[in-house]
């Protein structure tokens, strides 16, 4: 007992105390947040708050945080645990819903959806407001009747951005991600339309809950805008990046035009790491035009910023961007002008010079720059044609 | 909410200025409250939506060379149930303590 007393107030003891409390109150206190889920906003609040302090107060606050972190964190954490595995124990699994069973009823995709959705929305509330709205688990509806009693007048309010704009995006997230998920069935499934979303809102009982006049609204309005805030039409089918399918228009693709397409990183960028990138097309007479997204969409930009070195929708619109311009379709302002197709997919010739040209790009930061001729691109263009049929199946061997 | 000895003393101190914005250490410090209570009534608070959130301008957190520090305002809302709160905890004698320099303040 005696040996045990003797090591508790010995100096090596004192001396650790003394470092772990009196010189790195930070380093522990940032250990103790880690007690809060990843998304409290606590996290964030306590080591902003440490910095009020006055140093000598700081080992005491700290260790005070200990005692917050684990009533107002882990507790609450060990909760939702447990109510998830309650949750996934007593419930079918969603995720695996057959293509059938999601086209005949749409509560099922609801259903199917739950999980998914509710992880996404919780990390963009998140992002939105830097706190406490949705949690992963927590149930579509559930969310969705709380983001409406949020809009007319509830308990939270929406600061960053409207509540109805707020529920625009997270039903536009949903319609992606289960269109997303359904392309990647094998075989894969039909997409979800949006009268079936709106269909399986209206199973789920959001009539019963706003009112017929105002389910109307949000009907119309999820109609409008869901389709346009994704990258997929009504009927679920990718909207964007498209190359069109027709021959282009005669007299306009000239390999013999001395035009150059080079990129590199935007220069307003801080991080490093995750760098968008910038095109410019370079014409006789040292006409240029740069372009930061492809096609450009007021609504909608950042789903179409310009990127490379790698497979992905950046390269997907830098490559439409070089072959739009090189097959003499122009550089649409809008999604709906020349060059595009809604309603169609990524051309398969497009998805190859993704592939093999754009996403060969260097994109180490300082070294993510290159340059590209106007021949070279319709010479890559005249051999893929060659070697391949619209459809982008190879051509038999003659 | 259930009327604690904390709660009257964190209401308080935010009613001391209803209109400002309160940042935790100068909260726990003018009420009194160790920051583990006081976190979790300003929770409660946010819940009831008697207070709003929002975080320091990065700007000026960037200029102290600090993280931005999270405030808290109170609410219409809050300001009328914290009114009526602290109304009731003067009439409550477990209270007394509490609010009546407060009362002499105000009468002098």
């Amino acid at each position: 007992m005696g040996a045990v007393i003797f090591h508790v107030i010995s100096w090596p003891t004192l001396g650790c105390a003394l470092l772990v409390w009196g010189f790195a109150p930070g380093a522990v206190l940032r250990l103790i947040v880690l007690l809060y889920p990843r998304d409290h906003p606590r996290r964030r609040e306590l080591i902003g708050e440490l910095h009020a302090h006055p140093r000598i107060e700081r080992p005491f606050w700290v260790a005070e945080q200990l005692e917050t972190a684990l009533f107002g964190g882990l507790y609450p954490r060990i909760a939702r645990h447990l109510h998830r595995l309650t949750a996934s124990s007593s419930q079918p699994q969603t995720t695996e819903v057959s293509a059938a069973s999601l086209a005949s009823s749409p509560q099922n995709v609801y259903r199917h959806l739950q999980a998914g959705f509710a992880e996404s929305n919780a990390q963009r509330c998140v992002e939105y407001e830097d706190n406490r709205i949705f949690h992963p688990g927590d149930a579509f509806i559930d969310v969705l009747r709380w983001l409406w009693g949020g809009i007319e007048g509830g308990p939270v309010t929406v600061a960053a951005i409207s509540g109805e704009s707020l529920a625009c995006t997270l039903l536009a997230d949903h319609f992606a991600a289960v269109n997303a998920i359904l392309a990647e069935q094998e075989p894969p499934a039909a997409p979800m339309t949006i009268d079936e979303m709106i269909t399986g809102l209206g199973v789920a009982g959001l009539g019963r809950y706003v009112g017929p006049a105002e389910y109307q609204r949000i009907c119309a309005m999820i109609r409008e805008d869901v389709p346009a805030m994704t990258g997929y039409t009504a009927e679920g089918k990718l909207a964007h990046l498209i190359v069109p399918r027709q021959e282009p228009p005669a007299g306009t693709s000239d390999a013999s035009v001395p035009v150059t397409y080079s990129g590199k990183p935007r220069e307003d960028q801080d991080d490093v790491e995750t760098w968008l990138g910038q095109v410019t097309i370079t014409e006789p007479g040292d006409s240029r035009r740069t372009f930061t997204h492809y096609p450009e969409h007021p609504d909608d930009p950042d789903h179409r910023a310009l990127t490379w070195g790698y497979t992905g929708s950046g390269p997907l619109a830098t490559g439409a961007l070089i072959l739009n311009d090189a097959l003499g379709f122009g550089t649409p302002g809008t999604i709906d002008h020349a060059g595009v197709m809604p309603g169609g997919v990524p051309s398969p010739m497009l998805v190859a010079f993704t592939e093999y040209i754009v996403a060969k790009f260097p994109d180490q930061r300082g070294r993510a720059s290159w340059q590209l001729s106007r021949r070279a691109v319709l010479e890559w263009v005249s051999k893929w044609r060659a070697e391949n049929d619209a459809n982008g199946e190879a051509r038999p061997e003659t | 909410m259930r009327r604690t000895y904390a709660l009257v003393q964190v209401g308080l101190a935010l009613m001391d200025d209803a209109s400002a914005r309160h940042w935790g250490y100068e909260l726990s410090k003018r009420s009194g409250v160790r920051s583990p209570v006081m976190y979790r009534i300003l929770q409660n608070m946010l819940d009831e939506g008697w207070l709003s959130d929002g975080w320091e301008e990065q700007a000026r957190a960037g200029r102290a060379k600090r993280p931005p520090r999270r405030y808290y305002e109170l609410t219409d809302a809050g300001k009328i149930e914290l009114g009526a709160l602290i109304a009731e905890a003067r009439r409550d004698a477990r209270f007394r303590t509490l609010v009546a320099p407060q009362i002499a303040g105000i009468s002098t």
